[in-house]
Order: structure tokens, then sequence, then C-alpha cells
């Protein structure tokens, strides 16, 4: 695949991501996209250029709205050979009450192939915890923020639809009006996404599938 | 090195798209690497430990990790 071929699919995944973004609780959230085609990947994320590959919060809020909390969103893809696809390879959705990492109320995160035992995608808090203070310090014990709470796994991880819909309905982002409409529309589109993943991880239970349901 | 925007759906801005070349991706992990005081191979260690030092050296870690797209 040539490298304009590359920044097309790059730019479209990020255009969508900002785009879901601008249509539900923000307003002019600018992402942008890196792409090298040696080694072969693109970054997408907020805050991104030529010289810095670490995405940066930004504000969460709409015109004259004053903003109760910050997101950082970051992807890194490849290019799924041969089909033409891209490949999310990690992503992180951090959720922020000050544009200060201090701040971090949890991320959400995505590692595919993850080398160490913990989920590829999991959700880490930030913050105490009574229950992990009550256990005894000769039980491995680790701070509430390093534990991996498992979310859906590979296929089923949450989307950047599903962070945006927990900020709205915790009250945590002004929405706008039409918010799920558009939520719906983006998420919809996300699952086919997974589908299609699933379907060319899996195609002999997708075929049985098929069957059983009378289309082949 | 090229900058490329196309026009974004839904009234929002531009979209701005940055190829790199490898020795210009490779140039800007150094650098990445040097703002954050930390070594590829010191980062790689936080990773397999999960102790991170900072929420920017895990999203460092993220952007210029082993991550691998290999089917299983």
């Amino acid at each position: 695949m040539v490298a304009t071929d590359l920044d097309k699919l790059a730019h479209d995944f990020a255009e969508r991501m900002q785009r879901v973004l601008n249509t539900t609780i923000c307003d002019c959230v600018h992402i942008s996209a890196v792409t090298a085609s040696k080694p072969g990947v693109v970054l997408v994320g907020h805050g991104l250029d030529r010289t810095s590959f670490t995405s940066t919060p930004f504000q969460v809020g709409l015109r004259k709205r004053r903003p109760r909390c910050w997101l950082d969103i970051f992807f890194k893809l490849c290019l799924d050979e041969p089909s033409s696809y891209l490949t999310v390879l990690t992503s992180f959705f951090g959720i922020y009450a000050a544009d200060d990492e201090q701040s971090c109320l949890c991320h959400f995160d995505y590692e595919r192939n993850k080398a160490d035992d913990y989920p590829e995608a999991h959700l880490q808090i930030h913050g105490d915890s009574t229950a992990l203070a009550n256990w005894s310090s000769r039980q491995r014990k680790r701070p509430l923020n390093k534990l991996h709470f498992p979310v859906g796994g590979r296929r089923f991880r949450p989307s950047l639809e599903d962070v945006i819909e927990f900020l709205i309905v915790e009250n945590l982002a002004d929405p706008r009006d039409d918010w799920a409409v558009e939520l719906k529309k983006e998420r919809e589109e996300f699952a086919r996404i997974q589908l299609r993943a699933s379907i060319r991880s899996d195609p002999h239970t997708s075929l049985e599938a098929a069957r059983d349901l009378g289309l082949i | 090195m090229a900058t490329n925007q196309r026009p974004a759906g839904g009234g929002s801005r531009n979209v701005e798209v940055v190829s790199l070349s490898q020795a210009e991706y490779n140039r800007a992990v150094k650098s990445e690497l040097q703002r954050l005081g930390v070594s590829y191979r010191k980062l790689r260690a936080q990773a397999r430990a999960d102790e991170f030092t900072s929420l920017r050296a895990r999203k460092l870690w993220l952007a210029i990790g082993e991550a691998r797209s290999g089917r299983h």
C-alpha cells in the first residue's frame, strides 16, 4: 500500500473520531493523525504532530458552557494486510477533572496482544479503595489505579461512543440536543466494523450462523 | 514529510494528516524519549512491570511500544 492510501485511511479514521466528539459533547475539537509508512503505523489523537506522539487532554464542553471535564483520546493503528482495513493496536481514553494528569478519574486502555497477563482491554481507576485497604498486606496488594478491570475484550471493548455516553449520563458533560441520535449512528458503524472483523477472524462460525438463519 | 488537509464532514474543522518518513519517525521517537527523560529500554521495562512513572510514560509506550497485529 502506498503512503497516500495510508494517509486517506488515517484521515477518515481521525475525521470519524472528530465528528463523534463535535456532534455530541464538543464544539471544535481538532483531532489529527500522524502516519509513517515505515514502520507502517498511524497515530490518531488530540495534540499530535510531527514531533509529538503523546496525545494531550482537551476540554469537554459546548460554547458558553463551563467545561466540567477533560478528555484524552489516542489510537495507534496499522494496516491489516491484505484487507486494507486499519487495525487498532492500542488505544487510550482518559477522563480528567482538569488539564493535569493528577486529576485523572480513570482511563480505558486497549493493547492488542498485550505481552503480560493483564486483559487487552481494561479500565484503570484512580482513587482510594476501602476494600483494598482492608485486605491483608500478606496478600498481593496493589493500589486501585494499578488494577486492570477487564472491559469486554478485543471485539467488544468500550468505544469512544461508550465513553461519551458515560460522561453524559453521569452528568460530567453537557451534550448537544441530538446527541443520542448521533451517538446511535456512530455506534452502529463501530459495531459493523467490529462484526466484520469478527467474521474475518472466524468465518466458519459466521457461515454456520448464516446457515442457521437460512441466509445461505 | 508531508501535511495534508482534507475537508471534514459534520461542520467540523479540517483533519490534519502528517506523513513521516522512517527517518523522521525515528527522530520523533528519540525526541519523545528525551523529553520524558527515559530510554526505550527503560520504558519497556516500565511496561513489562506495569510500573509507569507517569501517565505520559504510559501513553508514550502505547504510541511507540511493541503492540503488534498478529492474529490469534
